[in-house]
């Protein structure tokens, strides 16, 4: 294993010999998802605890040039989670994301079937976010957060042709330096009321930027790719 | 089962790609010299980052606080090639964080300046992979940096200042890769930090005690973040 990803590497960095695996005019839509789920029930008096997540990512493209492809993308994200001891019930939906990208891809075929790819994209997303604080099991306080982003980033990765029609694509540097968001919040603390019995809440809205040239190579996504337009 | 093997395939993958960037430093061989002895170097990278927030209690609308917050941390190096394979050179890397939150009800602000500079000496030795632009190198440097925080609570017209500055040492070790074009020597490079030792010490003052701190890094997985860095190359004329 070590041996195969070294060669693979060194015919990464040294190969010069280009094959085109790809041709201008292929359409293709290529998706990745990526589920978790976690699940505890206890007897007796023990909480109970659920925590699930996904992500979605749809993506639909088409080759300008041989090595060069361009297209849009709709990115999706949930996470839920519930402890059943916590008093009150903070809310379960912790995540909630939906995205649209424009992107494009630019390749640089290593031997026959092995392509590497960079993919600069450009994405617009909306976030419902809440956050909370629990002391002794009780409820401090709860934000929800709704906001929008514009980001820019750059992935890049390896995309496998198994046959004519079928690709898998491994991604494995992901580089997300610009980013600019609005958000409005609203919190509500439990602990802490108004004369008249109502929880003591704060509105508020900022800005938030960035800009970090970090590449992270935190996970590494696998996507199915299926081709399609050209014979 | 599933997610568990995913998480582990993935270390275990990560690990073998260091190893893998590691074995190719040391087992490829010809080095053709690219960027030749004598030649100068430029580098630098930037990050910032920041907000600005308003919030106010509905029920209270006098109970409002707007915060700021703006970082920026660029960093300058220049360097020479004394051999065709080794750098010696000097990076410069500044910090600055401005916070601030006024409290319109009682008219409080309190707003916070840190700054800090380091004076990095680094050795650079260069690998070349074949005759293509790209090379791998490992980096290393030491040296000290200063760090200077002003606070300011203002209530009404009368500020509180408090100073407070200390020195720190640090020592680490990064490897890298390089893109270098060899037409115009403009090169992009990547570096992580897999290895460092940074010793904080700030001496005793005002009747603070002095405190000593050291940590180590040290990480055998492929690393999670990678700092990109646009530099120059000036090749001497020949």
């Amino acid at each position: 294993m070590r041996n195969s990803i070294l060669t693979f590497l060194l015919l990464v960095l040294l190969n010069h010999i280009a094959t085109a695996q790809f041709q201008a005019g292929e359409s293709f839509i290529s998706g990745s998802f990526y589920n978790n789920l976690n699940n505890v029930r206890q007897k007796g008096s023990e909480p109970n605890t659920n925590a699930y997540n996904h992500y979605i990512n749809i993506s639909l493209g088409k080759f300008t040039k041989d090595n060069r492809a361009t297209g849009w993308g709709l990115t999706h994200s949930l996470n839920i989670q519930s402890n059943s001891y916590y008093k009150p019930d903070p809310n379960t939906l912790g995540e909630l994301s939906l995205g649209v990208e424009r992107f494009a891809e630019f390749y640089k075929s290593v031997g026959e079937k092995f392509a590497l790819y960079a993919r600069p994209a450009l994405n617009l997303g909306y976030q419902f976010k809440t956050n909370n604080a629990v002391n002794n099991n009780e409820l401090v306080y709860e934000s929800k957060i709704n906001s929008i982003n514009l980001s820019a980033g750059i992935s890049a990765g390896v995309i496998w042709r198994l046959s004519p029609k079928w690709a898998v694509e491994g991604g494995f540097a992901f580089l997300n330096p610009i980013s600019i968001s609005y958000g409005f919040t609203t919190t509500e603390y439990f602990q802490n009321k108004y004369p008249n019995g109502e929880n003591v809440k704060y509105e508020g809205h900022g800005i938030n930027y960035f800009f970090s040239p970090n590449i992270s190579s935190g996970s590494i996504g696998l996507g199915l790719r299926y081709f399609y337009g050209l014979k | 089962m599933y997610i568990a093997l995913v998480k582990l395939t993935t270390t275990v993958m990560r690990k073998l790609l260091l190893f893998a960037l590691l074995g190719t430093w040391f087992l490829v061989g010809n080095a053709f010299g690219q960027i030749q002895k004598g030649a100068c170097y430029l580098g630098g990278t930037i990050s910032f980052d920041g907000e600005t927030s308003r919030s106010e209690e509905p029920a209270d609308p006098l109970n409002s606080a707007r915060t700021r917050r703006h970082t920026i941390a660029p960093e300058i190096q220049f360097g020479k090639m004394i051999g065709d394979r080794t750098m010696m050179g000097l990076g410069v890397r500044y910090n600055v964080t401005y916070n601030r939150t006024k409290y319109d009800e009682n008219d409080l602000a309190n707003s916070q300046l840190s700054q800090g500079i380091a004076l990095l000496p680094f050795i650079r030795q260069y690998k070349s992979l074949g005759s293509s632009n790209w090379s791998v190198f490992l980096h290393g440097e030491l040296g000290p940096q200063y760090q200077w925080i002003r606070t300011t609570n203002i209530q009404g017209s009368t500020p509180v200042n408090e100073y407070r500055d200390f020195w720190q040492y640090g020592v680490s070790i990064k490897p890298g890769i390089a893109y270098v074009s060899k037409k115009n020597g403009w090169a992009i490079e990547g570096y992580a930090d897999i290895l460092s030792l940074n010793a904080n010490y700030v001496p005793f003052k005002n009747d603070a005690p002095s405190v000593f701190t050291l940590n180590t890094g040290i990480a055998t997985a492929f690393p999670n973040v990678i700092t990109l860095r646009v530099a120059k190359y000036i090749f001497p004329k020949n």
